[in-house]
């Protein structure tokens, strides 16, 4: 087994590493899992048990919470709903097999997480926790919810709507959900509902994805282009 | 040892999760059970690793096919917890330990090791519902035995032909019989099998391999599929 990731020699502090949570009773493979991304040297990841998941993550603020859902998926769904609460700026993932998939998605909870699937190679996997790599998703569910006519995009934020986009340049300025309301003249809800979307359009799993994914689109190029 | 499970990224976790231990190598990960037989066959490893969790994977069959290649390979299943009929069909399969995905790694090390060494391993939870579930399917098994020893030529043959799915109509013409008189040996044998219906019928053929123990002296012709469990 590889105990770094070649090209990167050093090992970062325990406090620059990614918090992983992850989430499962099937410790005979997770403990495996928790170990591995441990050695990566670029993850500090822990193992929960579904009872505890809730009290354990709240304070924590893990960077990444995996929810393992075996075979099953309605008890996975219910514990993402309460852990999705409860980890605002997490990024999660679920992980199970093609089985468990269907359910999950048919649940909604891949507008807010990602999947990760047993199915697949364990290399796979773990790219899809440390956030690269898009994980295998049926081209039919990449459709944006916007109206008919929405281009299939030189760029995705074109799947955006005007508001979305709004409220994504915000974000991307810096500015908190309460200053982004008080600014468009809209609730706090409000903007939380854009961002989800938003979120799901573009197939991220958190806040800090989202800017980073603009960065790489050089949205902040673009503003300044329309500012000029 | 060999692993073999439907899902290629558990069992590499286990791979990696075992191979961490001293004085245990896997020789290969195989995803369907014909691998897994096979590269058994030609690795010839001391144990077999596998999953009997899932749906799709037959996990108990595979042990019984591995325990019939007479090797002598230990075989530890992988079951759900709680699940005493998989423990029940793995201890009947010949399975030497069985431990659950809900055990830790080091659980997994000590259950293999005892296994290696002739022991058997069965969590200590579930031992007590597996002693009970074995005598209550031995006097189950008895009195099958019993029952079906008690057919006539006849009715065996038109049983082993429900037992293959087919129907009265086509179990008529392949034996040479009137329908009705297909029917009324299949009454007769419901009845003397103790049984309501041609699948309880074939249930009971197929868990207590009724023809394969009995019908050594088998009439000719009486082929019973096997079928997948």
């Amino acid at each position: 087994m590889n105990d770094a990731r070649e090209g990167n020699e050093l090992s970062r502090d325990a406090g620059d590493r990614r918090r992983v949570f992850v989430v499962g009773a099937r410790t005979l493979y997770l403990q495996p899992l928790c170990e591995l991304l441990n050695s990566t040297g670029e993850h500090s990841a822990q193992l929960a048990a579904p009872a505890g998941a809730a009290s354990s993550s709240d304070g924590q603020q893990p960077d990444v919470v995996v929810i393992d859902c075996e075979d099953a998926t309605e008890e996975a769904v219910e514990l993402g709903g309460t852990l999705f609460e409860l980890n605002a700026d997490s990024s999660f993932v679920f992980l199970g097999s093609g089985q468990a998939l269907e359910g999950v998605e048919s649940a909604g909870c891949l507008e807010r997480a990602r999947w990760a699937s047993t199915d697949a190679s364990l290399g796979e996997i773990v790219q899809v926790i440390a956030g690269r790599g898009r994980p295998p998703v049926r081209e039919s569910r990449r459709r944006p919810r916007t109206g008919p006519g929405v281009p299939a995009g030189d760029s995705p934020l074109a799947a955006l709507t005007g508001r979305e986009r709004a409220v994504l340049q915000l974000i991307v300025d810096g500015r908190s959900g309460k200053e982004i309301a008080a600014r468009l003249g809209i609730s706090p809800h409000t903007v939380r509902t854009h961002l989800q979307n938003t979120m799901a359009k573009l197939l991220v799993g958190s806040r800090t994805e989202l800017v980073s994914l603009v960065h790489g689109l050089g949205m902040r190029a673009a503003r300044a282009e329309q500012e000029s | 040892m060999l692993l073999g499970g439907p899902r290629p990224a558990l069992l590499e976790l286990l791979q990696l999760g075992l191979e961490h231990r001293p004085g245990l190598k896997v020789l290969a990960r195989c995803t369907s059970v014909e691998e897994t037989v096979q590269a058994v066959a030609l690795h010839g490893p001391d144990l077999v690793l596998t999953s009997a969790e899932t749906s799709g994977w037959d996990g108990v069959g595979a042990c019984a096919e591995i325990k019939r290649l007479g090797r002598g390979t230990r075989v530890m299943v992988i079951g759900a917890p709680g699940d005493q009929a998989t423990l029940l069909a793995s201890v009947r399969a010949g399975a030497d330990g069985f431990i659950t995905a809900e055990d830790t790694l080091d659980d997994l090390v000590g259950a293999i090791r005892k296994v290696s060494r002739g022991e058997s391993h069965v969590p200590p939870l579930m031992l007590g519902a597996l002693l009970r579930g074995l005598i209550e399917f031995r006097r189950e098994d008895d009195a099958a035995l019993e029952r079906f020893a008690s057919l006539g030529k006849r009715e065996r043959e038109v049983l082993a032909e429900v037992v293959n799915g087919l129907d009265y109509h086509a179990i008529a013409s392949k034996l040479h019989l009137s329908p009705h008189t297909a029917r009324g040996h299949m009454q007769n044998i419901l009845s003397k099998l103790g049984v309501h219906s041609r699948l309880e019928a074939t249930r009971l053929v197929l868990e207590h391999d009724l023809f394969g123990r009995f019908g050594s002296q088998a009439e000719e012709g009486v082929a019973v599929q096997r079928g997948a469990r």
